[in-house]
């Protein structure tokens, strides 16, 4: 009997595994060579459901939309009322500027978020690093991040925040500390951070003077005590256990509570955490939504949404789920200049292209965004990037609103989830939105 | 080891007297703010062992607490001369900046959490992370410390009289941990060495200016060797074993 030594599809097979794709044999070649896991930026490199698995309804005849260029829609947002603060956080706009560490981003990148964001009356937030002079100047609002590091915490910068947020976690790497590479521990992130320059920091994972619910409302009052309750106080997760989380930390006293889907980027990270951690944006916002209509709080603790956020059609359908606010990172990146078609000789020095990158850990960003290479920092110019993101962030704003009144909505904050239907099956049963065209949500309504 | 809490308590003389019971932490904290303002001295009576007692102090004053505090007692203390005649709960001293805090008694989780400076002295034990995640400033315990003392200390000293519980100095960066006693086991990272004249001569003086005993045992050193500080493969073995 002849043997077939001829490929199953014939000569020429070059069909590919859907186990041993091209993908998984060079990541097993490269750790292989490595010795340990692979670290990357940005964010998730698979399909997941998402917002797009939505669509709006309209008004057609059960409602009267809004005239698009004619009536008023408000967008007005105020965060952080629970406690009575002096101060609660107003926004005009339901967007701010997601946490990003000075260190993860340049000087003038967090400048020029600070600026854009001011102009158009939205906060930007400090990220884990502490509090960076030029963004506090630049930024009319601007929220402390009080990471398990603690880097720099100092009693006078939490007095001159407009709001405090407790991070213990992220949508892109739950679970795990912060990441920043030696090349951008460089010597002014090292004093900040009080770290020996140049050392591949990985931060604490939990906060070192608290563990559970019951230390967190301690904790919580001090913080109030010590800025005399002017700001509010916000908690932010990474999406996981999203409806029994949100309701401990509504009940250990949040004023407002930070939901950060899978879909959250980051400057550095363990490649693996990125796709196969947390659950995504589109369930996390349902989710917390139940969670805190569980305990009676919807609306009086405020939801913000990020992860993925990537302009006004997201947001909308994220504040329709439930949110109050979504914060946006990578996308204020990218209106920044991440990704743009520019310094392509570097983007081929990193072995990527501009649009495909995902090289933040490299602290090299050809863009002058994720780096702190004095050289390359120079290639931002702050007053131009600021145009770029107040620009953006003005266009995020019209897309919502003209979303809004087409379903007939005369504030922004007034979308729900009855305005929405999903694309998919898995859509409607992670956003608790009907399937189009049926009344069916799996597992909560019959389909009749 | 069994702190000795004096039977009278010296007061500073000339101090005003604030009685904590029957007001809240944030009612308290406004007063003692306004006091520490305007007063050298505060003795504050009937604690009761109460969280967020002294929180964000700025002024220089002396405060003085009867009876034992909760937690964060002095966090984000910038400046002000802190005793406590009793014991303290979690992150006595958290983030503190400037100042000075001293527990006649024994010190729970986490005294001197983020610390960036000023200092802290325990007259008796230290609970486990003491010193952790520290960025400045110097924690002195008379006796001994909990397990992961001194975890990711960025930067200060901690000293500890009595010896250390189990993984004494995790992670640290370039904190300083000083111990005399028995080490129950080192971090991840921590490596035991001798420490220099100077650096033996630096912890005597910081000793006795504060009125704490000389060991009677020798002092150890205990420092990161670096191993954890860059992410290399050759440290793999050592990632996997922590």
């Amino acid at each position: 009997m002849d043997h077939d030594v001829s490929s199953p599809g014939g000569p020429g097979d070059l069909r590919e595994s859907p186990i041993w794709d091209s993908y998984t044999i060079e990541d097993i070649h490269t750790k292989a060579r490595l010795g340990r896991y692979r670290i990357t930026g940005f964010s998730l490199h698979r399909r997941i459901p998402r917002l797009d698995d939505l669509t709006f309804l309209p008004a057609a005849m059960t409602r009267l939309p809004l005239e698009g260029y004619r009536e008023r829609c408000e967008t007005k947002t105020v965060l952080g009322a629970r406690h009575g603060c002096t101060n609660p956080l107003e926004l005009e706009i339901p967007v701010y500027i997601a946490s990003m560490s000075f260190g993860a981003l340049s000087w003038n990148a967090k400048a020029a978020l600070g600026r854009g964001a001011s102009r158009v009356g939205t906060c930007t937030s400090t990220g884990e690093g502490g509090m960076l002079e030029e963004e506090r100047k630049e930024s009319s609002r601007l929220i402390y991040q009080m990471t398990p590091s603690r880097y720099m915490l100092d009693l006078d910068h939490i007095r001159r925040a407009d709001a405090l947020e407790i991070a213990v976690g992220q949508g892109a790497k739950p679970g795990t500390g912060g990441v920043l590479l030696g090349a951008k521990v460089a010597d002014r992130v090292a004093e900040m951070r009080t770290l020996p320059k140049g050392i591949d920091q990985r931060s604490a994972v939990r906060h070192p003077d608290f563990l559970g619910a019951d230390d967190m409302q301690v904790k919580l009052e001090e913080l109030r005590i010590a800025t005399d309750n002017r700001i509010p106080i916000f908690v932010k997760m990474g999406a996981t256990r999203v409806f029994e989380d949100v309701k401990i930390a509504a009940k250990a006293g949040a004023d407002v509570i930070v939901v950060d889907g899978m879909e959250g980027a980051t400057g550095a990270s363990p490649d693996i955490l990125l796709d196969h951690t947390g659950i995504p944006t589109i369930a996390a916002v349902a989710q917390a939504r139940a969670a805190l209509e569980d305990l009676g709080m919807y609306g009086e603790v405020n939801l913000v949404v990020s992860g993925g956020i990537r302009g006004g059609v997201d947001a909308a359908k994220a504040i329709a789920l439930g949110a109050d606010a979504v914060a946006i990172g990578t996308a204020a990146l990218i209106a920044l200049g991440c990704n743009a078609p520019m310094y392509e000789a570097d983007f081929e020095a990193l072995g990527t292209a501009p649009g495909l990158c995902h090289h933040c850990h490299t602290g090299r960003c050809p863009v002058g965004i994720g780096t702190q290479d004095p050289e390359l920092v120079e290639r931002l110019d702050v007053e131009e990037g600021a145009e770029r993101v107040e620009n953006y962030l003005n266009a995020m704003v019209m897309e919502m609103t003209l979303l809004a009144k087409a379903c007939g909505k005369g504030d922004v904050h007034n979308l729900e989830p009855e305005d929405l239907r999903a694309l998919t099956i898995e859509a409607a049963a992670m956003a608790n939105v009907p399937l189009a065209g049926t009344d069916w949500i799996p597992g909560k309504t019959g389909g009749s | 080891m069994e702190p000795t809490i004096a039977t009278e308590i010296p007061t500073p003389e000339g101090a005003a007297a604030l009685d904590a019971d029957g007001l809240d932490a944030w009612e308290l904290n406004r007063r003692l703010k306004e006091l520490a303002a305007s007063e050298k001295a505060v003795v504050v009576h009937n604690p009761r062992a109460r969280h967020n007692l002294g929180v964000g102090l700025d002024q220089p004053a002396h405060i003085v607490f009867l009876g034992s505090v909760g937690y964060y007692c002095g966090g984000f203390n910038n400046g002000a001369f802190i005793e406590i005649h009793g014991n303290a709960g979690w992150g006595l001293g958290e983030a503190m900046a400037a100042g000075k805090i001293v527990v006649h008694g024994n010190s729970a989780w986490a005294a001197g959490a983020s610390m960036r400076g000023g200092l802290i002295v325990v007259e008796g034990d230290g609970g486990p992370r003491t010193g952790v995640a520290m960025k400045g400033g110097d924690v002195l315990v008379a006796g001994t410390v909990g397990f992961m003392s001194g975890f990711m200390a960025h930067a200060g000293k901690l000293v500890a009289l009595g010896g250390a519980g189990d993984a004494a100095g995790a992670s640290m960066y370039e904190g300083r941990m000083f111990v005399a006693g028995p080490v129950k086991s080192l971090g991840a990272d921590a490596v035991d060495v001798e420490p220099t004249e100077d650096e033996r001569r630096e912890v005597l003086r910081d000793l006795e200016e504060n009125g704490l005993p000389v060991p009677a045992g020798p002092l150890r050193k205990i420092q990161a060797e670096g191993r954890l500080w860059y992410f290399d493969k050759r440290d793999a073995s050592l990632w996997r074993a922590v």
